[in-house]
C-alpha cells in the first residue's frame, strides 16, 4: 500500500531523512517510534503531500506522491501531530465544511458528519463551537475530519499527545474499530507500551533512517539476544566476577545488589558453556537468564548507539 | 460524469461566517450612514439657496463623483488588510496544512479566499447603490456610467485583493503581510504617477535648457504606461469623462507627445491590464502556497533564523 524507497529530505545542510525505506502493507495498522527528531513528522508528511522530498520515491497504492499527489491526497486521511481549528465555526460545521471540500454537501453531509462524531464519541458536542470544546475533543474531532472522504489511509501524527489516560484509551478504541474495517493505519507515538497494544507491526526510525522493523514479537525477540543476562549467586561474588572476566564474549559487568548484569554477546549454546564454567568452579548460581525486554527497552537500546542498529 | 457547477467551499464557509456575525450587519449600516451622510451633506452645500445664488443640476453629478471617491478609496484600503490574513492567518492558526492536505489545490483555496473577501465588499457596494442613485433622481449621469461605476468596483476589487493575497501567501504573520498588500498599493497608486511626472518635468527641462525651445520636445508619453496600473487613474479618468464629458488622460498623454492609441482607449486598457496584473499575481500566489513547489522560500528564511 505504502512503499517508500530511499527516501532523502535535508533542512539546509541538516539531513533529516537519509535514505529512508520502508513498506507497508494493505490493512497493516504500523506503528511509527523513534526518538524526538528522528523523522517521522518529516516522512509523514511528505507522503501527505505537505513536503517536497529531495531524493527516493514515495507511493501509495502505487501512486508517486510527488507528480500525482491530488491522486493521493483523496486516498489519504491526515492528522497533524499540531493544528488549529476554526473559530466562528460549530462542530458539525467544521465536519460539514471539510465534507464540502470532497463534494458532500446537504443533507448526506449532516449525515456523514453525525456517524463520523458519533464514532469518535462526539455527537452531543455537535453543536458546540469549535473553539470551546477541549483538547482531546479537539484531536478526536481532528481524527473525524481526516474520515469525511472515507480514506483508505490514515496517517496520524501523535493522535494521542495530550490526552488524559481515558481519551487515550478511547482513541486506541476507536483506531482499533477503524483497523478492524481495513484502513490501514500509520500512526506515530511516544507511548511505547499503548502502540505495542494496537499496532500490527513497529518500524523503528533514527537519524533519518529505519533501524527495524517488524511485528513486536520479532522485533522483542530479536534484541533479546543482545539483552543482558541476570546472574544471581549467592556467595563468592568477586570470584564470579573474575570467572566472568576471563569470557571473551563478556562485554561489561555491573554489579547491583543481588544480582550481576552481564554485556553477554553469545548464542544460547554459549551461554550454556558461561553457566559451566560457573558451576564448575562451584560459585552457587541461583539464577541465570536473559533478561527480557520490551519495546520500550528496544527502543532504549536501538536508538542509544548507533553501533548496535548497524551491526 | 456530470459536474454540478459549486460553490467554492472556502467561499460557503466564510459566507456562513461572515454573515453570521452582527459586525456584518452593522457595516453595512455604518458604511451605509456614512455615504448617505456625504450625499446629504453635499446636496446641502450644492442646492441650498442660501449658500449658492445660483442652483446648477448638473453640479448633482458631483456628489455622484464624491461617492465614487469614497467607494474606491474604501476598496483600496480594506480589501488589502482583508485579505492580507487570508493565508497567513491560516497559518498562524495551523489550519492551513489541513487545508493542503485536502484534495483542494492552491488554486481553488486562492480563488476562494479572494471570492470571499471581495464578495463582501460588492455587498457593501451593492447595498450603497440606492445611495448613488439618489443622483438619478436629479438627472446628470445615465445607467451605463452607473455600470462602469460597477466594473470598476470589481475590477480593482479583484485587482487590490489579489495584492493581498500574494502578499498573504509570501509571509506567515498577517502583520508583515498587511505592510507588504499597502506597499503594493503604494506602488501602484503612487509611485506609477510619479513616473510620468518625473519624466515630464525632466523632458522639459531638457527642451528649455538644452534645446533653447527649438522644435518639439523629446516624447515621454510612454512614461504614462505604468499609470495603466494605477487604479486610482481609471477611476479619476472614468469620473472626469461621465462627469465633465473630459478624457483628462488623453489630453495629458497628448501634452507629453504620444501614445494617443492608449489615450483614447484608457479606461478598457487600463481594466485589461488590472485583470491581467490579478491573474499573475494569484499564479504566483499559488505557487508560493504549493507544497510541492521547487523553490523553498519559506524554509530558507526559517533557517536563517534558526542560525542566527
Ligand atoms: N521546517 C524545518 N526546518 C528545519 N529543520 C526542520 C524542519 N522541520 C523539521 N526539521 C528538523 O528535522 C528533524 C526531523 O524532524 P521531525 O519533525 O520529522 O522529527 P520527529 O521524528 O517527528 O520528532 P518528534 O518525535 O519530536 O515529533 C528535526 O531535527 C528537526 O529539527
Ligand atoms: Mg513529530
Amino acid at each position: 500500500m505504502i512503499k517508500i524507497d530511499s527516501l532523502c529530505k535535508n533542512y539546509g545542510s541538516f539531513v533529516a531523512l537519509n535514505h529512508l525505506n520502508l513498506s507497508i502493507a494493505k490493512g497493516e495498522f504500523f506503528g511509527f517510534v523513534g526518538p524526538n527528531g528522528a523523522g517521522k513528522t518529516t516522512t509523514m508528511r511528505i507522503l501527505s503531500g505537505l513536503l517536497r522530498a529531495d531524493g527516493g520515491e514515495a507511493f501509495v497504492d502505487g501512486i508517486d506522491v510527488r507528480k500525482n499527489s491530488s491522486q493521493v491526497k483523496s486516498k489519504i486521511g491526515y492528522m497533524p501531530d499540531f493544528f488549529g481549528v476554526y473559530d466562528n465555526l460549530k462542530a458539525i460545521e467544521y465536519m460539514e465544511f471539510y465534507a464540502s471540500i470532497y463534494g458532500i454537501t446537504g443533507n448526506s453531509a449532516r449525515k456523514l458528519c453525525m456517524e463520523l462524531m458519533d464514532l469518535v464519541n462526539l455527537a452531543e458536542k455537535a453543536e458546540f463551537y469549535v473553539d470551546n470544546l477541549s483538547r482531546g475533543m479537539k484531536q478526536r474531532l481532528c481524527l473525524a475530519r481526516s474520515l469525511v472522504h472515507n480514506p483508505e489511509i490514515l496517517i496520524l501524527d501523535e493522535p494521542a499527545s495530550g490526552l488524559d489516560p481515558r481519551a487515550r484509551f478511547e482513541m486506541k478504541e476507536v483506531l482499533g474499530n477503524l483497523h478492524e474495517m481495513g484502513k490501514t493505519i500509520i500512526i506515530s507515538s511516544h507511548i511505547l507500551p499503548e502502540l505495542a497494544q494496537m499496532c500490527t507491526t513497529i518500524g523503528i526510525i533514527d537519524h533519518g533512517s529505519m533501524v527495524m522493523k517488524g511485528s513486536v514479537e520479532e522485533i522483542v525477540s530479536h534484541l533479546n539476544s543482545s539483552n543482558p543476562l541476570a546472574i544471581k549467586v549467592l556467595d563468592r561474588k568477586e570470584e564470579a566476577v573474575r570467572i566472568l572476566k576471563e569470557n571473551p564474549l563478556v562485554r561489561n559487568i555491573s554489579l547491583e545488589e543481588k544480582e550481576i548484569i552481564v554485556g553477554f554477546e553469545g548464542k544460547e549454546e554459549e551461554e550454556a558453556g558461561l553457566l559451566a564454567s560457573l558451576v564448575a568452579q562451584e560459585i552457587p548460581v541461583a539464577a541465570f537468564n536473559r533478561q527480557s525486554g520490551n519495546l520500550e527497552t528496544v527502543f532504549m537500546k536501538v536508538t542509544g548507539q548507533k553501533e548496535v542498529l548497524e551491526g | 460524469m456530470k459536474r454540478k457547477w459549486k460553490i467554492n467551499p472556502i467561499y460557503g464557509k466564510e459566507l456562513k461566517v461572515n454573515v453570521r456575525t452582527f459586525k456584518f450587519a452593522l457595516y453595512v449600516t455604518i458604511y451605509n450612514l456614512i455615504l448617505v451622510g456625504i450625499a446629504l451633506f453635499s446636496f446641502e452645500i450644492l442646492f441650498n439657496v442660501a449658500w449658492n445664488n445660483v442652483v446648477k443640476y448638473s453640479s448633482a453629478t458631483a456628489i455622484y463623483a464624491i461617492l465614487v471617491a469614497v467607494e474606491i478609496a474604501m476598496i483600496i484600503f480594506i480589501v488589502p488588510a482583508n485579505t492580507a490574513g487570508c493565508i497567513a492567518g491560516e497559518r498562524e492558526k495551523q489550519t492551513l496544512e489541513i487545508l493542503l492536505t485536502t484534495v483542494m489545490t492552491p488554486w481553488q483555496i486562492i480563488l476562494g479566499k479572494l471570492q470571499s473577501s471581495i464578495s463582501m465588499i460588492m455587498l457593501l457596494v451593492l447595498s450603497s447603490l440606492p445611495v448613488i442613485s439618489i443622483v438619478f433622481t436629479i438627472g446628470g449621469i445615465g445607467l451605463m456610467d452607473l455600470l462602469q461605476f460597477v466594473i470598476v468596483v470589481l475590477v480593482t476589487a479583484i485587482y487590490v485583493g489579489s495584492m493581498g493575497v500574494l502578499a498573504s501567501c509570501l509571509f506567515r504573520r498577517t502583520v508583515q503581510s498587511t505592510v507588504l498588500s499597502y506597499g503594493f498599493i503604494v506602488v501602484a497608486c503612487l509611485v506609477t504617477v510619479l513616473i510620468p511626472i518625473v519624466a515630464y518635468t525632466l523632458s522639459n527641462m531638457y527642451y528649455y535648457n538644452v534645446m533653447m525651445a527649438q522644435g518639439t520636445a523629446p516624447n515621454v508619453g510612454w512614461s504614462a504606461l505604468p499609470m495603466l496600473l494605477n487604479p486610482v487613474v481609471t477611476v479619476v479618468s472614468m469620473i472626469f469623462t461621465q462627469y465633465a464629458g473630459i478624457d483628462i488622460i488623453q489630453e495629458a498623454l497628448e501634452e507629453m507627445g504620444g501614445m494617443s492609441f492608449v489615450g483614447e482607449h484608457w479606461f478598457y486598457i487600463s481594466l485589461a491590464v488590472q485583470l491581467g496584473v490579478s491573474a499573475l499575481l494569484l499564479w504566483i500566489a499559488q505557487k508560493m502556497l504549493n507544497p510541492l513547489r521547487k523553490i523553498r522560500y519559506k524554509n530558507k528564511k526559517k533557517r536563517k533564523k534558526k542560525s542566527k
